[in-house]
């Protein structure tokens, strides 16, 4: 369509509906209005432009919280902004945990919703070069062979190569080889870049890594609610 | 022999004869020519003659008239023929009176043949005759007698035969044959045992060889065939016996005792008949006797007495002994009645004591048996069971006559034309007083005609009135109720109640009930609903809040975001007037349906006067449908219509029934906050039964606890915790007040269901 970021709108209150979707135009977005979630999730597809969801909660069959369910099931990561006419706090407690960016209750002012939706789009763009980010990183891991991929996975735990080569029941000869390839393949110099991308990989989620490392734990996740990032609690 | 000068001229001989004869006889002599020419002394003095001249000439004069002219015949007939003659006559003697003599004349002749006269003598036969007379009389006495015992045995209507030892008939009366149908001539002969039935020969055969000379006479029944029926017959029968002892004849003397052997077998019948009746019958009976006794009784009386019937065979019941002193005065003015000489008793009561002490009270009736004076037959009516019901009768009589004379409401009754019958003290006190009319309405009048000044109310009132108590009265209706309000100061409201008389002749009773108190207190209470169904509205109102909230931001929201996007397009000055007006009309549009919001809202919240109108339940439900919009979504349960299209209209107020709707939808939500999403269904319907129009809330939340489910609509009964209890309450009064009704009911399911029945407004349909 054009280059302009795009803001999906969904509530089912026909007036709500249009006059947001006409701020939001008027505030520079590319606007896809539904008037329900089920529309919406029917026919939702990523542009390339970053994008974001402005929802409502209170919507007969699927509500708004339903549909951040359902969007975190199927790994679409979307940022969201909820308006609501009716913001109790479990609700809101709920939409924040589920990764919400702001919780705006109706009547809003524009102010408030242009802001929550630039900072929504900027979550969105920050995630999107995650994402192009972790698919070159896993790329490069998919080129690694099943051994160099082992040799990976024990290296960014911090072990020695000696170690590595007991723990795989191998000389200390072959797993330098074979760390040097890991290296060359993952283009990094140093083993804290190697381990910088294997953790944006989201290697160290997995289970073996997180058996042996179970510090890794404290980590935040993507996506993890902070409550210091929102100005609503 | 004086005379012998005085008869000078007869003949010499005649005299010398006359002097023979003289004494022995009656003399006369005559010529030749008829004429006596003698009579001797003794004719003359038989006759009281003196001169034989006189006698000569006449003689016949002394003749008994009767006699005279056969008597001259008699002798004018010898003097012709000169033959002799014989005469019987009768001759007045010397005394007047009249005698019989026998005269012999016979003629005389002359040596030469020549007849010269007659001599006679007579014979005074008087007594001869009176003796003759006798037997004669006597003859014809005999002979009537004869006639008579012949008419006797032949007019008897008793048989009469006789018959030979052997049974030859030898005599039979007419009546006999008569009996057989046969002539004499053919029962004269024939043997007396072909006439006897064949099967009883033999016992008349025996019967007759018992009769002997020391038992010669002897009755026996046998049975004959006669005219081929087979009659009864009772003989009696004589024998007569020879010298030897030996029977000669018998003669037998009968007559035909069919009808009374029937009689006597009906009578045997009846007899058993009355047996049978006098044993089982269910009254007690009993034969008595004037000095105490019971000769005999039916089990009913021996039950009835509690004595058994070998007491009774012992003479150890008597109905004296029975009798309780106090009551023997009616036993003796029983009996004093019969001594009267009536022969029955007229029915009285009295008490028996029973051989258990028990006292029973009977009704005694009794009639002296046929031909006694001293004993009959009664009966013995238990009157426990009556005098029981009497008393209670009596007691429910007295009772109700104190319940309807304690009654403050104005009671009459009346009967099937309205004449008033009876009326309670209040009701004549309330005449007097409130109307004056207490002579109008009293007892003979009739209340339909005089109702027009005894309810002092409107024209609309009475006539309503009065068709009610007509309808009731023509047994239309069991129960007609309407109240009115006197035109009295200060005002007063009276309840007239209709019941019809549950009796065969029919008729009402009319009660007048003061209820203005109750009509205060109602109005009052009308009012206290009303306030508290106000408060109840805005309790739930307020707990709709966060939806009002929401209902409005939409709105709100919606025209805020019109205004700044408005603002923003103005500012780039990229706007087209066309968008602006969009925008423009949009808020409008908005601000109209906030407008809306807060409208629906005030209608729930003021605290109108009810106001009846012609309303759609259909319409009713989707205007609070719209009020709960959000709730419904917050709550995230999905609503379900079914609203019937044709529904007809009801009359009621838009608010209260608004208010019902309201309460039950949120009730409904409120139950199924726990329930899973996919659960949380709420489905509206209307629908119309007959006359009636329904709306439908179902739920499929928790419904309702058994225990409870008869308080739900209790005032303050509430299952939330901060309920007020007062919803279903007021939802309650609200439909009664519209004559509806509100159920509940758990569904098969889940959940449960509220129905509300209103009657519908005429039939028109909306």
């Amino acid at each position: 369509m054009n280059d302009l970021p795009t803001v999906f709108l969904v509530d089912d209150d026909v007036s709500v509906l249009r006059s947001v979707e006409r701020l939001l135009r008027s505030g520079g977005y590319n606007v896809c209005a539904y008037r329900s979630a089920r529309g919406f999730l029917a026919e939702f597809q990523r542009p390339e432009q970053p994008c974001c969801l402005v929802l409502d909660i209170a919507m007969p069959k699927l509500g708004g919280i339903e549909l951040q369910d359902r969007l975190v099931e199927k790994k679409l990561d979307l940022p969201i902004v909820f308006i609501t006419g009716h913001g109790d706090v479990p609700t809101t407690v709920r939409a924040m945990k589920g990764g919400a960016v702001d919780f705006l209750t109706k009547p809003f002012e524009e102010r408030e919703l242009l802001q929550a939706v630039r900072q929504a789009l900027y979550k969105d763009r920050v995630k999107s070069r995650e994402r192009v980010e972790r698919s070159q990183i896993m790329a490069q891991v998919d080129s690694l062979t099943s051994r160099e991929n082992q040799v990976l996975r024990l290296v960014v735990t911090g072990m020695l190569n000696k170690q590595i080569a007991a723990t795989l029941g191998t000389c200390e000869k072959t797993i330098k080889v074979h760390r040097g390839r890991v290296m060359r393949k993952m283009n990094v110099q140093s083993v804290a870049e190697l381990v910088r991308k294997a953790e944006k990989a989201g290697l160290f989620a997995s289970p073996p890594a997180a058996e042996v490392h179970p510090g890794a734990r404290s980590t935040p996740r993507p996506g993890a609610y902070t409550p210091t990032q929102q100005g609503h609690p | 022999m004086r005379s012998q000068s005085e008869n000078g001229e007869m003949v010499g001989y005649m005299d010398c004869m006359s002097e023979l004869t003289s004494y022995a006889s009656l003399l006369w002599g005559s010529g030749p020519y008829h004429f006596c020419t003698f009579f001797n002394r003794r004719w003359m003095r038989f006759v009281g003659q003196r001169s034989m001249r006189e006698l000569h000439v006449n003689w016949h004069r002394e003749l008994h008239p009767d006699d005279i002219s056969q008597c001259l015949r008699t002798h004018q007939r010898a003097f012709i023929q000169r033959r002799g003659f014989y005469l019987e006559y009768r001759v007045c003697d010397s005394s007047g009176g009249y005698r019989w003599i026998r005269d012999e004349g016979t003629p005389v002749f002359a040596a030469d043949g020549c007849f010269t006269g007659f001599t006679g003598s007579c014979i005074d036969i008087t007594r001869q005759k009176e003796v003759e007379s006798e037997l004669e009389r006597r003859k014809g006495e005999l002979i009537h007698s004869e006639q008579r015992y012949r008419a006797v045995m032949e007019d008897q209507t008793d048989l009469i035969c006789r018959f030979l030892p052997d049974g030859t008939l030898t005599f039979v009366n007419d009546a006999y044959c008569r009996y057989f149908g046969l002539a004499r001539s053919e029962l004269m002969g024939e043997s007396v045992w072909r006439l006897i039935s064949a099967d009883q020969r033999q016992e008349a055969r025996e019967f007759l060889a018992s009769i002997t000379t020391d038992h010669p006479v002897a009755t026996i029944e046998h049975q004959v065939e006669s005219n081929g029926q087979r009659r009864w017959q009772q003989w009696t029968h004589r024998g007569f016996f020879d010298a030897t002892g030996q029977p000669i004849e018998y003669q037998a003397i009968g007559h035909d005792i069919t009808d009374r052997k029937n009689r006597e077998q009906a009578l045997h019948e009846s007899e058993g008949k009355f047996r049978a009746i006098f044993d089982l019958n269910v009254v007690p009976l009993a034969y008595w006797t004037a000095d105490g006794k019971i000769i005999d009784a039916n089990d009913a009386y021996l039950r009835l007495v509690d004595y058994s019937r070998e007491e009774l065979r012992r003479g150890k019941v008597r109905w004296d002994d029975m009798t309780p002193a106090e009551d023997k005065h009616w036993d003796e003015e029983a009996l004093h009645e019969l001594e009267t000489g009536r022969d029955y008793v007229t029915p009285f009561e009295k008490r028996y004591r029973r051989k258990d002490g028990g006292i029973v009270p009977v009704l005694i009736g009794g009639a002296l048996l046929p031909g006694f004076r001293d004993r009959g037959v009664a009966f013995a009516i238990d009157l426990s069971d009556q005098k029981r019901l009497q008393a209670e009768l009596m007691e429910e009589k007295s009772l109700n006559s104190s319940i309807i004379s304690s009654l403050s409401g104005h009671v009459a009754v009346i009967d099937r034309a309205g004449r008033i019958i009876a009326v309670n003290d209040s009701w004549i006190e309330f005449a007097a007083k409130g109307v004056g009319a207490e002579d109008k309405v009293d007892i003979g009048a009739n209340y339909l005609e005089v109702c027009a000044e005894a309810l002092r109310c409107g024209e609309a009132t009475r006539t309503e009135a009065l068709s009610g108590i007509r309808v009731v009265l023509a047994g239309g209706r069991s129960q007609f109720v309407m109240q009115y309000q006197c035109e009295s100061t200060p005002m007063q409201w009276f309840e007239v109640r209709v019941e019809p008389l549950r009796r065969l002749e029919g008729g009402a009773v009319i009660s007048h009930i003061d209820v203005t108190n109750r009509v205060r207190a109602e109005l009052e209470a009308e009012n206290h609903r009303r306030e508290l169904a106000h408060v109840t509205r805005v309790t739930l109102l307020g707990e709709l809040t966060a939806s009002i909230a929401h209902e409005l931001n939409q709105p709100l929201t919606a025209m805020l975001s019109n205004a700044q996007a408005g603002q923003r397009l103005l500012k780039t000055k990229k706007s087209s007037r066309a968008v602006v007006r969009d925008i423009l009309a949009d808020i409008a549009a908005d601000g109209r349906r906030a407008g809306e919001v807060i409208h629906r809202l005030r209608s729930l919240l003021e605290k109108g006067e009810p106001q009846k109108q012609r309303l759609s339940v259909n319409t009713l439900i989707e205007q609070t449908l719209r009020l709960v919009h959000s709730e419904m979504i917050i709550r995230r349960i999905t609503v379900e219509k079914h609203l019937y299209a044709m529904i007809p209209a009801v009359l009621g107020d838009r608010v209260q029934l608004q208010q019902v709707v309201l309460n039950l939808i949120v009730n409904a939500a409120e139950a199924m906050t726990e329930c899973p999403l996919p659960e949380r269904k709420l489905v509206l319907s209307t629908f119309t039964t007959g006359s009636k129009v329904g709306i439908r809330v179902r739920d499929f939340g928790t419904g309702l606890d058994p225990k409870h489910r008869d308080q739900i609509f209790e005032p303050f009964f509430s299952t939330k915790e901060h309920g007020m209890g007062v919803g279903l309450w007021i939802n309650r009064a609200i439909i009664e007040a519209h004559a509806g009704e509100l159920l509940a009911a758990n569904n098969d399911d889940k959940g449960c269901t509220f129905d509300v029945v209103l009657p519908a407004h005429q039939e028109e349909r909306l």
